[in-house]
């Protein structure tokens, strides 16, 4: 028996957009999985595991973005054990939506295919007028879509034209429009971003210009209200090179959060936003700590120089909209370079006993890439590296103040300016909800917050020794 | 004429839902819809946003300011959109109400005026049948009081027309089934949308129930006609994990959770993605349609994350 398996992968993103595209996807499955000659495994009809695939001696995937990015992922998964091909013939409506000729809405009708072996042959081409959208409505079937390919700002005019006196009749068609494929560079433009293959659709490839993404997004929203807010969702994680598709396949998310080990030392974690005064007590508590013999040392894990500035050269090339992915790009950077200072002199001061003051610890990070890019680069597993917090403070203050008390410190940093502000002091006040920490007002006196703070360190130190 | 301080808007703020191919909406929210849509009709052309259209609280508010005052309406767990909204109307001075929309006459039509929108349905006139506790029919069916009237003990019919109704507007006449059994029964008939009911605490014999029936009713009406319907929660929802619609799916329960996904898993798997990705959400406690709601894309932010360095 051959050990070869044809294998389509699961819906993606434009799929879970527009649910009925996932529907279409199902009928041309069941032919595809009907007509293979070898086994074939349908990942979005059945359930399935890395390990149950491992062990075929090669897998035939369905051609395709998504065919691509399962190839990825399962060479990753899998090692070298198993062959991976890619079909030539996309073997899915994903794979044949990517082909489609822009500027031309089309009718998809799989099940009426005379062809048995060229499902998607009756494919029909429709004018964009509100008598083929009566007719497509009149004939709708789970197992069609009446679907319209853009690549170009002209298209996307052409398409809000013909929708512009009223756009009610081409809506209850269900008319699906999306971002032809490309191939990257086409026209030498500086790329908006490089987008993962499973975008398809959302983006039409790296080069992605403003008013062709704006024009989109209001042919979304004249079509399907209801699914407006999630494109905008999906082009923002897709611009920001978050590859959800393969955390997905990889079930990113389904076990918990991976742990540090405790360390020896006591870990106290000193958060708010820049000008909220948390070095001032750092320092404090570090001199009240010295002052009563308890070894302390006082860590800052986000580090400034040469390593800073490279960044952000780097995150400047961002500007006008262009090479989105570096925004990530910069956040892995960082995460990098605080488990670089983990790995140099703190690992062995975790190992000793005594308390080790943190001025700013793991939220900051949390908090940059929740507040920009509304996901994270995998940080929640850099990060498990360090240890959770023995105690954890966030000294509060609104942005406003934050840049009153920052204008007097010279040159401003990439993130201090309102909205990131605004955005760090919400998601880590957030944090500080969902891990217990102390919330503490930065514009509350000094002394006031200190003597809160030395009380706490004290309670720690004081439940040490019983336990001890 | 009317000036501007005699207009007064109203604006419904939208609901953010992860997971509409799958989970069936809330009613609760879908009877305010629905009566914010009749107010709206009532009253006829007034500045007036129901939170259906997909625009952003900038954009709603943008369209309102021609109004003196909009009373901004809100369900349970939407109190987040609200705050937006309300800070998008009042930068552009417009005053702001708090409250229930405006009761509509009996049998005023919710106009199609109101672009409000269910999420995604099938397209066909459809019947929906909702499957309650074993023996009970206390359970979805019964909050839909406002959208439907029950014409006998197993059947409500729908009241009026319009595309505010929280069930999908094609949806007419809608059948309470007591247990899987009756429903796998009834699910033989054609162009029928199902809704599972999905209880807060599920028992392993319960769950594998859950899944035969998902997966029986998904082979006989495909499974893009199959719902969920999770158990509402007692009292409101909180922002637990970062967002009250991870409240409302229960997904701040380990738990149940786990079971969601073990359901999706073994008989509706087309939507594994989105429950992991939803699931992903959750963790890293982000709330990516709000931040869209508020205009925090990252290219529409852009420019200002750059302020300081170009």
């Amino acid at each position: 028996m051959s050990r070869a398996w044809s294998v389509l992968p699961p819906p993606g993103p434009l799929s879970w957009l527009h649910p009925e595209l996932a529907g279409l996807d199902r009928a041309v499955r069941a032919r595809a999985a009907a007509r293979s000659p070898v086994r074939c495994v349908d990942l979005g009809a059945a359930r399935w595991s890395t390990a149950a695939l491992a062990s075929a001696e090669e897998l035939e995937l369905a051609g395709g973005p998504l065919g691509r990015a399962l190839r990825e992922h399962l060479g990753a998964a899998l090692g070298s054990g198993t062959r991976l091909t890619l079909s030539e013939a996309p073997g899915e409506v994903a794979g044949v939506l990517a082909t489609l000729t822009a500027g031309t809405s089309w009718w998809l009708t799989p099940l009426g295919a005379a062809d048995a072996g060229a499902e998607l042959a009756a494919r029909e081409a429709l004018p964009l007028t509100p008598a083929s959208a009566e007719r497509v409505r009149a004939a709708r079937r789970t197992d069609a879509a009446w679907v319209l390919p853009i690549a170009d700002a002209r298209d996307v005019d052409e398409a809000l034209r013909a929708l512009a006196r009223d756009p009610a009749p081409f809506r209850a068609a269900g008319l699906v429009p999306f971002f032809a494929e490309r191939a990257p560079a086409t026209s030498g433009a500086r790329p908006a971003t490089r987008r993962a293959s499973a975008w398809f659709g959302i983006l039409p490839g790296d080069e992605c210009p403003t008013a062709l993404r704006l024009g989109l997004r209001e042919l979304v929203r004249l079509l399907h209200p209801e699914r407006t807010l999630a494109q905008r969702a999906h082009e923002n994680h897709a611009l920001a090179a978050s590859d959800l598709y393969a955390q997905a396949l990889a079930g990113r998310f389904l076990a918990p959060p991976p742990e540090a080990r405790r360390a020896r030392a006591r870990i106290v974690a000193l958060e708010g936003i820049d000008g909220s005064g948390k070095s001032s007590h750092v320092a404090g508590l570090r001199a009240f700590l010295e002052q009563r013999g308890v070894p302390c040392k006082a860590y800052k894990i986000y580090r400034h120089g040469v390593f800073h500035a490279t960044v952000t050269d780097l995150t400047r090339r961002c500007a006008g909209e262009h090479e989105l992915h570096l925004w990530r790009l910069q956040r892995l950077a960082k995460l990098f370079d605080s488990l670089k200072a983990l790995e140099g002199a703190l690992r062995a001061d975790l190992e000793r006993p005594g308390v080790l003051l943190f001025d700013r610890y793991v939220f900051t990070h949390l908090a940059a890439e929740a507040g920009r890019l509304h996901h994270d680069p995998y940080a929640r597993e850099l990060l498990a590296s360090f240890p959770a917090p023995d105690l954890f403070w966030l000294l509060d203050l609104p942005a406003e103040r934050a840049l009153e008390r920052i204008g007097q410190r010279g040159e401003r940093t990439v993130d201090e300016n309102r909205y990131m502000l605004g955005r760090y002091r919400d998601v880590l006040l957030d944090l500080a909800d969902r891990r217990g920490a102390r919330v503490l007002s930065a514009e509350a006196p000094f002394e006031a917050n200190q003597a809160v703070l030395r009380a706490d360190v004290v309670r720690l130190l004081e439940a040490e020794e019983v336990r001890a | 004429m009317v000036n501007k301080a005699e207009r007064r808007g109203l604006a419904l703020v939208p609901r953010f839902e992860y997971l509409p191919g799958l989970a069936l909406p809330d009613l609760a929210r879908a009877r305010l819809a629905l009566s914010a849509a009749r107010a709206a009709a009532e009253r006829g052309d007034f500045p007036c946003d129901l939170g259906g259209a997909g625009r952003t609280a900038d954009e709603t508010a943008e369209r309102l300011s021609s109004a003196g005052e909009v009373l901004v309406v809100a369900g349970a767990g939407d109190e987040v959109a609200r705050a937006l909204l309300v800070a998008a109307l009042e930068r552009r001075g417009v005053a702001v109400a708090l409250g229930a929309p405006p009761a509509a006459a009996p049998g005023a039509p919710a106009g199609a005026a109101t672009g409000a929108s269910a999420g995604a349905a099938p397209s066909a006139r459809e019947e929906l049948f909702l499957v309650a506790e074993r023996g009970e029919l206390s359970g979805p069916g019964a909050q839909l009081g406002a959208l439907f009237e029950r014409t006998d003990e197993r059947t409500l019919q729908r009241r009026g027309a319009g595309r505010a109704a929280g069930v999908a507007p094609e949806i007419e006449r809608i059948a309470l089934v007591s247990g899987l059994a009756e429903a796998r029964a009834l699910a033989g008939e054609a162009g029928l949308l199902a809704a599972l009911r999905v209880p807060r605490r599920l028992e392993r014999a319960r769950l594998d129930e859950l899944v035969a029936a998902a997966s029986e009713l998904a082979a006989r009406l495909g499974a893009e006609r199959v719902r969920l319907a999770f158990e509402p929660r007692a009292g409101e929802p909180g922002r637990l994990g970062g967002a009250a619609w991870a409240a409302r799916y229960g997904l701040e329960d380990a738990r149940l959770r786990a079971d969601l996904v073990e359901l999706v898993d073994r008989a509706l798997p087309q939507h594994l993605g989105l429950v992991h990705t939803a699931l992903g959400y959750w963790e890293i406690g982000v709330d990516p349609l709000e931040e869209m709601y508020a205009g925090n894309a990252l290219p529409d932010r852009n420019a200002e994350l750059l302020a300081n360095i170009v």
